[in-house]
């Protein structure tokens, strides 16, 4: 047994004392930040190859809605021995077959995980001193590599649309769009007519090529190696948008749409062993999983896609009037962001609770007040699309007297 | 866990080392390795040593037994002194003198390979002191900086500077635990009446023989207890007590305590105590012979149903060790709301077996919810096996109750101590915000089988879910991370779970904190309090 089940099998059958004590060890136990960093290498299927332990410097970054970054640096060795202590790092020749193929790449801390591939190796000599410095890049740059195609059920060279347009929730769209697009690829449909050099880079597409190829059913196919998460369209509760696409990166037009919108787009890599990304999933093979999480903080009385619309309205109303008290008001916190409780729309603080007192947890901190010295107005430009479309008929007529007044 | 299992000095305490340690004359000082394998004791009478057996570990001085300490002042531009905002302790930094000593050079070594085997930096020893007054009271230490000492190069002893610290800079002792849960006494009897003239219970307890020995139980005004039979080559007897007249549960689902009142004699042909619920009367009153009944024995608990004096059905677990102490406190739930098979024997409020009978073979229904309790005396070889006392037995219903109370906590220690609470589902419950505070912090619902544990220390991590703790790292999550949903449960917070030190030059002082069990708890639900007391000086 291990010692947490010892404790737990404490923690229910012995007496006060004994119940006392294995509690504590047991909140110790959980208390205890996991930070051990374990960094492992994949093969191009994925497939782990072995742990990088004796790095110089490791680094990685995850951003929002942006390829996640990461390096690691490596001793170099001599320059001539190939084994004994001045050999260098055994990894070296792997990372270094990143012009070849894809070499994955894991760092994990507890349970987050950072998973990429090596971009480039740089060979250095400086000092006397030799190191190997391979940069990573994460997985969300493949979508760098996916172009939006006005309409993927037809071949690049017969295009019938000149540009696709998306319209609805911000979630759904990215989520539709991008679905659209793998799906595209994932089949394999126009593979045979099309460049795939333009769709993808070679390391990537070698991985998609041997799923592709070794994936006789199709539906498997279609989960990989990209898997979408799914939200339904009537549930999604994020601001709406509308978007022309015309052969634009994926990336690209997530990095343009998410910006004021708080909305958070993730590649994760599954292996096996993972929990399901949702249930249904039923994932077998190591997958790359792309997840679009609504992260705004106000929330709607509805509970779904007619909190999107409303939550839009009030947005639009204090863009446009400024704070209109107690109609419309700007979230505390939230620049850009507007809430009315009139119309339904909330806000729902972030759970971070920092008490001050003494025996406080904290170290050091700053609480910063500031006065507000005044509004910067942009006036001029044009209402979206959508809030002219039909099926919006009600804030339509409302927003098309809010372009006129803006007009004058 | 398993004592130590090599100590210096070995064997058995010398002669004047017990007059030194009865007397108190010494400071009794041990260093314990951090897997509890070696135990040194280095000063004080467990410390003197067979002359011909001199492995040892001698210590010859000692100090910084108090951590420093620190003010953090503010003083304003223009004025005079300063002002104190608070105090912070340092780590204990322990210098200790010590003679390794052994009878010759090879075993020296030894000796002085298990006194750095037991130290490590990255693992925590334990330092400790008995006295007379306080007990027992350590400190995990590390070995913090390497020995300055020269190698002396005699055969049969070696000085060491042993630098060790403790990281939380105080010593800590025992800690004090309290538990508060629902009470099942719609009835109660604890005995106070004797019978020992009608070998009987009384008209309280109708009672049911069975088997072929003699012997009888009866009151003494403090307990029930079983007359053996004398002689020998005694056969078995089991006596079956109830049902308690005029005492019938609301519902099918019914909670029977039984307190004893010494622990059973130890023989292989064992004695056995018996609790009994959903009994069955017939139409004079008496056991009609169904109900389910909980049997603890040395080594083991059984609880089995039974109709018409015919077991129906039964489940054993064997419990190595299980002994019944005096003041132990068995009890059998049977029924939950919603689930009225499940079963559960609990031991001083701890689980110790749990049945859910699937079919629907045992009888339940308004005709059996009467309660009792019995004995089985062992046959043997000189006179029965008999079993252990009984001084009170209690039933109630299994139902969702309000019970308002207080919980006792103590701080033997010098230094305020946050206190620590552990929650045992289902239900709501609240625990005062401090001694003496009527300010209730609520917390739950729990779920059944949930284990929450607060931490009312606000610098360290607070709300735990134990029923999910795991050793390695959680699993890795696509998109949020779980949300500290405990925390959602909790309204309000807890700012003044200081539970006070002892007073200078008074004892240790009884402070008490309100704690109430609300909706949803039941027979399971359970607030488990404990403190460490800590100190700046061990002795």
């Amino acid at each position: 047994m291990t010692e947490v089940a010892e404790l737990q099998q404490v923690l229910k059958s012995g007496d006060t004392y004994q119940q006392a004590q294995a509690a504590h060890q047991l909140a110790n136990i959980a208390a205890t930040d996991h930070t051990d960093i374990v960094v492992t290498r994949y093969n191009k299927y994925w497939e782990p190859c072995g742990e990088i332990g004796a790095y110089l410097e490791l680094s990685a970054a995850i951003f929002r809605n942006l390829a996640p970054s990461g390096e690691i640096i490596l001793n170099g060795g001599d320059g001539y021995s190939t084994d004994g202590p001045s050999a260098p790092d055994p990894h070296i020749p792997a990372l270094e077959n990143c012009r070849k193929e894809l070499v994955g790449i894991t760092i994990e801390v507890g349970s987050i995980r950072w998973a990429g591939f090596v971009d480039y190796t740089d060979y250095n000599f400086q000092g006397g001193k030799r190191t190997l410095n391979a940069k990573l890049v994460g997985l969300f740059d493949l979508l760098s590599y996916i172009f939006v195609w006005p309409d993927p059920g037809w071949p690049i060279q017969a295009q019938p649309f000149s540009h696709a347009v998306y319209v609805g929730p911000i979630v759904s769209v990215i989520e539709t769009m991008c679905a659209d697009q793998l799906r595209r690829i994932q089949s394999g449909i126009w593979g045979f007519l099309n460049n795939p050099a333009a769709i993808l880079n070679k390391q990537a597409r070698e991985f998609f090529g041997k799923l592709l190829r070794d994936n006789t059913n199709l539906f498997e196919a279609l989960k990989t190696p990209i898997y979408l998460v799914r939200h339904k369209l009537t549930e999604d509760t994020s601001m709406l948008v509308a978007r022309t696409v015309r052969m634009e990166s994926l990336a690209q037009v997530i990095g343009d749409m998410t910006k004021a919108y708080g909305v958070d787009v993730r590649m994760d890599l599954w292996l096996p062993g993972d929990p399901q990304p949702e249930d249904g999933a039923d994932l077998t093979q190591p997958t790359y999983v792309l997840t679009v999480t609504d992260r705004l903080t106000t929330e709607g009385k509805f509970g779904d896609i007619r909190d999107a619309i409303a939550k839009t309205v009030v947005d639009l109303q204090g863009s446009f009037f400024g704070e209109i008290l107690p109609l419309v008001e700007n979230a505390p916190g939230m620049d850009g962001v507007f809430i009315s409780e009139v119309a339904g729309v909330n806000f729902t603080p972030p759970l971070a609770v920092l008490v001050d007192g003494p025996d406080t947890a904290m170290s050091e901190f700053k609480i910063h007040n500031r006065h507000p010295r005044g509004h910067v107005m942009i006036l001029g430009g044009r209402s979206p699309k959508w809030v002219c479309a039909p099926w919006l008929n009600r804030c339509g007529a409302q927003a098309q007297g809010l372009k006129n007044e803006s007009m004058i | 866990m398993a004592g130590p299992v090599i100590t210096y000095p070995a064997g058995p305490m010398v002669p004047h080392g017990i007059y030194h340690l009865l007397k108190g004359d010494r400071p009794e000082v041990s260093l314990q390795s951090f897997n509890d394998t070696i135990c040194f004791y280095l000063m004080g009478g467990r410390s003197e040593v067979d002359r011909t057996r001199p492995e040892s570990v001698q210590l010859v001085e000692l100090k910084g037994l108090i951590a420093p300490w620190e003010t953090i002042d503010q003083q304003g531009a223009n004025e005079d002194g300063v002002t104190f905002i608070d105090a912070l302790y340092g780590p204990i930094r322990v210098s200790a003198r010590v003679v390794v000593r052994g009878r010759d050079a090879k075993t020296t070594k030894r000796v002085q390979r298990h006194l750095f085997e037991s130290l490590d930096v990255k693992q925590q020893s334990e330092l400790g002191w008995i006295s007379h007054d306080l007990g027992y009271w350590w400190a995990p230490v590390r070995w913090w900086e390497a020995p300055p000492n020269n190698y002396s190069g005699k055969a049969n002893r070696q000085e060491w500077t042993l630098t060790l610290r403790a990281d939380t800079g105080f010593w800590q002792s025992y800690p004090d635990t309290d538990s508060f849960s629902l009470l099942y006494e719609d009835m109660v009897d604890t005995f106070h009446y004797v019978t020992r003239d009608t070998q009987n219970l009384g008209y309280q307890w109708p009672q049911y023989y069975s088997g072929t020995g003699g012997g009888y139980m009866y009151a003494d005004g403090n307990r029930a207890l079983w007359e053996d039979e004398g002689g020998l080559f005694t056969d078995s007897r089991t006596v079956v007590n109830g049902p308690y007249p005029d005492f019938e549960t609301v519902t099918d689902n019914q909670v029977v305590t039984m307190r004893l009142g010494s622990i059973p004699e130890w023989s292989t042909a064992s004695g056995a105590n018996d609790v009994w619920a959903r009994m069955g009367r017939d139409e004079s009153g008496d056991w009609d012979g169904t109900g389910i009944r909980l049997r603890a024995t040395l080594g083991s608990v059984e609880i089995s149903a039974w109709h018409n004096f015919t077991q129906l059905w039964t489940r054993e677990k064997k419990i190595p060790f299980l002994t019944p102490h005096k003041d132990d406190e068995y009890q059998l739930v049977a029924g939950y709301i919603g689930d009225p098979r499940l079963f559960k024997v609990l031991k001083n409020g701890g689980e110790l077996f749990a049945y859910k009978e699937t079919g629907t073979i045992s009888y339940l229904g308004a005709d059996y919810r009467g309660v009792g309790f019995g004995v089985r005396a062992g046959g043997a070889l000189i006179t029965q096996a008999t079993p252990s006392t009984v001084s009170k037995v209690s039933a109630g219903d299994n139902t969702e109750v309000t019970r308002y109370g207080f919980i006792n906590r103590r701080n033997a220690g010098d230094q305020d101590v946050y206190d620590e609470y552990t929650l045992y589902g289902p239900g709501t419950f609240g625990i005062g915000n401090g001694p003496g505070s009527t300010d209730m912090v609520e917390i739950g619902p729990l779920d059944a089988g949930q284990v929450v544990h607060i931490r009312t220390d606000p610098r360290k991590r607070g709300v735990f879910d134990l029923s999910k703790v795991s050793a390695a790292a959680t699993p890795y999550l696509f998109g949020a991370q779980p949300s500290d949903e405990l925390y959602r449960k909790i309204s309000g917070r807890f700012s003044q779970n200081q539970i006070p030190r002892k007073q200078p030059g008074e004892r240790v002082q009884t402070h008490q904190v309100a704690v109430s069990m609300g909706t949803g708890c039941n027979a399971d639900s359970k607030i488990v309090a404990a403190l460490v007391p800590l100190r700046r000086y061990p002795e």
